[in-house]
């Protein structure tokens, strides 16, 4: 893995009719796009992202952007600030840039490669958890705030980074508030799930409506009450530019209503529509998890998430294949029993590698997910590097399974917490500079002494 | 605490760079001096904010000036203001043994009555407040559905088998509590292979295999008599009150375990909902039987059925639905004979 530096640059997109990559461009240009970099040393490839405005800019106009490179020891080396270049894609000339600032310093070896370190144990954990159980249902479910908060509070002191814990700065009350309000929902949903079906439709649709809220307040809530050194993350997503992102410019409340008020009632219209959603979903996918990262900041310093819905698809597409495969195999097996006639004892051992196949295809699929947001995230000058893997995860998913049932319950502590040093055994933080250059960027000091002063309205509305 | 000066080492960071500075801290009475590099200055006790305390991490503590000390955990910090009183007795909580082992004996307590005693009763109570329009209106929608989907397809019964089962089954319910609300419906379906039906609010259904299955018109009423059973006794309704408060408490406490392995969060809803329709079951053969003694049917007609269709099951895919949902077992034979000899 190798670190991505990028310099900012203040980039013309050329209108259409001196454009060279026709149609290829469009009146505007959401995230980025991939393109080459023309210098004295040499052509190279080269990604540019536009990191303001949700990426959307105006062709003709210049705008900031970022560019990044794929082998940034040589393409770098002849840059500094002021230098003009062009930017090529098609077969010409797109767009004129120059260099307003060297993000990093051009030739920018990692430094440095910290361990992320858990250190709860589950003998502590388990006090916990048998607390935070036995007060939440003594108190029917009131105490789960506290109960949330001291579970988070535990899991962030005892991950440390470079000798420093994180800080979960979140408080009981607020936690509180956003649960009635989630409870108070999910009950309207289930009542009008089970006796007034009729009313579930209107229901579900103002749920639509208010699922880009609920993700740009519980991106803030986290981010806020996070906190590393003193100095917290901080969530700029907008309402505006999440409706967007979640709801991929409307087709995805259309595809709903449709499903909801019964649209398509034609079977085969409805199996297309449903297709095309599922082969969609990793580039919307995509899109979301860039938006949230591409939020987020920590001490001045904006995220980046380099990664592509054709990653994403990749991952789902093999834990499709999986499930097919396995699915075809208990299928083979069933016919052969229907065949034979053999007594349903061996009906259950069917059900075993379905089980088995089930659970790789979903450590797969939450292990390369990790994978791949964390190995494209930077915050620079730090990046990371994940190296979860499926199997591992399964193996560790069906030990846990296995143990909590034989234990009843009891091992669960343990579970979590050998599960937790995996996960951050498995996660580098690679510095390409120091942590002085987080600055708390001299405009916003956003420490974490005046996190609780946040505002009435930050509710977690996580169920 | 007595006079003595207690001094504590930490790192400083000032919120600006997320850089540490060694730091010393010396508390005498209500007073607490801090030490950065040389440089001294005093607060009081009131002033400086500290995080409660959580297993054995380090504990931040906040300064006026907006920056903040991390130091490990040590006895003299519970004299600084405390950043979320409200932890402060549960962290205490947190830090003894004896305190997780009676919680664990209470968790286990409070799940067991409320599995025995608490969640039937209060199930029972909660159908009550339910007004039968709803619960007729939710049948409704569930038959319109179950037809909508091709779950059932049009009977192929003759007119004179279908009276004929008509008039048993009006027989049946003359004088029950619902009477006015039951309504008979013959379908034939593929899915469901030879079954019955009762859905809430007063519908039944038989399937077209179910009546063929049968060789006499007492071992219709044997089923017919059965799902009256569910529905005099509301269990539709019971079973949704039942598995919603079951799905709620399950979620709590498997919470923890349900994102650190995969499919075992549901297993002790399923268990409990399987005892519990397996106690819907056993009430309703209960009611069939006392319904069928009354209208001078042998209990055993009940018997002689479930034979059949566990009998058929072996060889016949189409009988096995029935007994998904309607478990066969040596016991519900022997009790129906028990009480077809008994007078």
């Amino acid at each position: 893995m190798n670190l991505k530096p990028e310099i900012e640059a203040e980039v013309t997109i050329l209108p259409p009719e001196m454009n060279s990559r026709k149609g290829a461009i469009r009146d505007d240009i959401v995230g980025y796009f991939e393109c080459s970099i023309e210098l004295p040393n040499g052509t190279w490839d080269c990604r540019i992202v536009f990191p303001d405005a949700n990426g959307r800019v105006e062709l003709g106009q210049t705008t900031m952007a970022l560019i990044q490179f794929l082998n940034p020891k040589e393409a770098l080396s002849c840059l500094n600030t002021g230098n003009t270049f062009q930017l090529m894609g098609g077969n010409g000339i797109i767009a004129n840039g120059k260099v307003a600032k060297l993000i990093a310093t051009p030739i920018n070896p990692i430094k440095n490669e910290l361990r992320l370190e858990f250190t709860g144990s589950a003998r502590e954990y388990f006090r916990i958890w048998a607390v935070n159980l036995c007060l939440t249902l003594l108190t029917a479910g009131i105490f789960s705030a506290w109960a949330k908060v001291r579970k988070k509070r535990y899991f962030y002191s005892h991950t440390i980074l470079n000798g420093t814990p994180f800080q979960y700065l979140g408080q009981p009350l607020p936690i509180l508030r956003g649960r009635i309000i989630g409870v108070t929902l999910f009950a309207v949903y289930y009542v009008s799930r089970h006796f007034l079906t009729s009313f579930l439709p209107y229901f579900l649709a103002l749920g639509v409506m208010i699922a880009p809220w609920v993700v740009v307040r519980s991106a803030s809530f986290n981010a806020r009450y996070s906190a590393f050194r003193n100095l917290t993350f901080k969530f700029t997503g907008s309402y505006r530019d999440t409706y967007k992102v979640v709801y991929a410019w409307g087709i995805i409340p259309v595809l709903i209503a449709g499903t909801i008020f019964n649209w398509w009632n034609i079977s085969w219209l409805m199996s297309i529509v449903y297709v095309l959603a599922a082969l969609m979903f990793p580039w919307w996918f995509n899109h979301l998890k860039r938006f949230i990262v591409g939020h987020t900041e920590y001490g001045g310093v904006k995220g980046a998430l380099f990664s592509t819905g054709w990653q994403f698809f990749k991952i789902y597409f093999r834990a499709g294949l999986l499930l097919i495969v396995i699915m075809i195999f208990v299928y083979i097996q069933l016919y052969q029993l229907n065949l034979t006639g053999t007594s349903r004892f061996s009906f259950i051992f069917l059900n075993l590698p379905a089980y088995l196949g089930y659970v790789l295809a979903y450590a797969y699929v939450q292990a390369q997910i990790s994978n791949v947001v964390w190995n494209g995230a930077t915050l620079w000058p730090v990046s990371f590097r994940s190296t979860l893997l499926g199997r591992t995860m399964a193996m560790y998913y069906l030990t846990n399974a296995l143990a909590i049932i034989v234990s009843a319950g009891l091992l669960t502590p343990w579970a979590v917490i050998r599960t937790m040093k995996y996960r951050a055994e498995n996660l580098r933080v690679l510095m390409a500079g120091e942590l002085t250059d987080f600055s708390g960027s001299d405009m916003s000091p956003v420490s974490a002494a005046g996190a609780e002063i946040g505002e009435f309205f930050d509710m977690d509305l996580s169920l | 605490m007595s006079d003595a000066t207690m001094t504590i080492e930490g790192i400083y960071f000032d919120g600006r760079k997320p850089v540490g500075l060694p730091i010393l801290l010396s508390v005498l009475g209500k007073e607490v001096t801090l030490t950065v590099a040389g440089t001294a200055s005093v607060y009081r006790t009131s002033q400086l904010k500290v995080t409660p305390r959580i297993g054995s991490a380090d504990r931040f503590i906040s300064i006026p000036d907006g920056g903040q000390v991390q130091c490990a955990d040590h006895p003299c910090l519970d004299l600084l203001t405390s950043d979320s009183p409200t932890e402060g007795p549960v962290a205490w909580l947190e830090g003894r043994v004896w305190v997780a082992v009676c919680c664990l004996l209470l968790i286990a307590f409070l799940i067991l009555t409320a599995y025995v005693f608490g969640l039937p009763a209060a199930a029972d109570w909660a159908v009550r407040k339910v007004s039968l329009e709803t619960e007729r209106s939710l049948g409704r929608d569930a038959f319109a559905w179950l037809d909508n989907k091709r779950w059932f397809l049009p009977t192929e019964l003759d007119e004179t088998t279908k009276s004929r089962i008509r008039t048993t089954f009006s027989t049946l319910v003359r004088g029950l509590k619902f009477e006015r609300d039951y309504r008979l419906e013959f379908r034939r379906s593929k899915r469901m292979g030879a079954n019955a039906v009762a859905l809430p609010g007063g519908i039944i259904v038989i399937t077209d295999d179910m009546v063929s299955l049968a060789e006499s018109d007492d071992e219709i009423a044997a089923v017919l008599a059965h799902e009256i059973g569910h529905i005099e006794l509301r269990h539709a309704m019971k079973e949704v009150m039942e598995g919603s408060v079951l799905a709620v408490i399950a979620g709590v406490v498997t919470n923890d375990a349900s994102s650190y392995t995969v499919a075992v969060a549901g297993l002790p809803a399923l268990l409990a909902e399987t005892k519990y329709s397996r106690t819907c079951e056993s009430e309703a053969d209960e009611f069939a039987f006392q319904l069928l003694k009354r209208h001078h049917i042998s209990p055993a007609a009940f018997a002689s059925l479930m034979e059949k269709l566990s009998k058929s099951d072996d060889d016949d895919e189409r009988y096995a639905s029935f007994l998904s949902t309607h478990p066969v077992t040596a016991d519900r034979v022997k009790r129906a004979r028990q009480a077809s000899g008994e007078k």
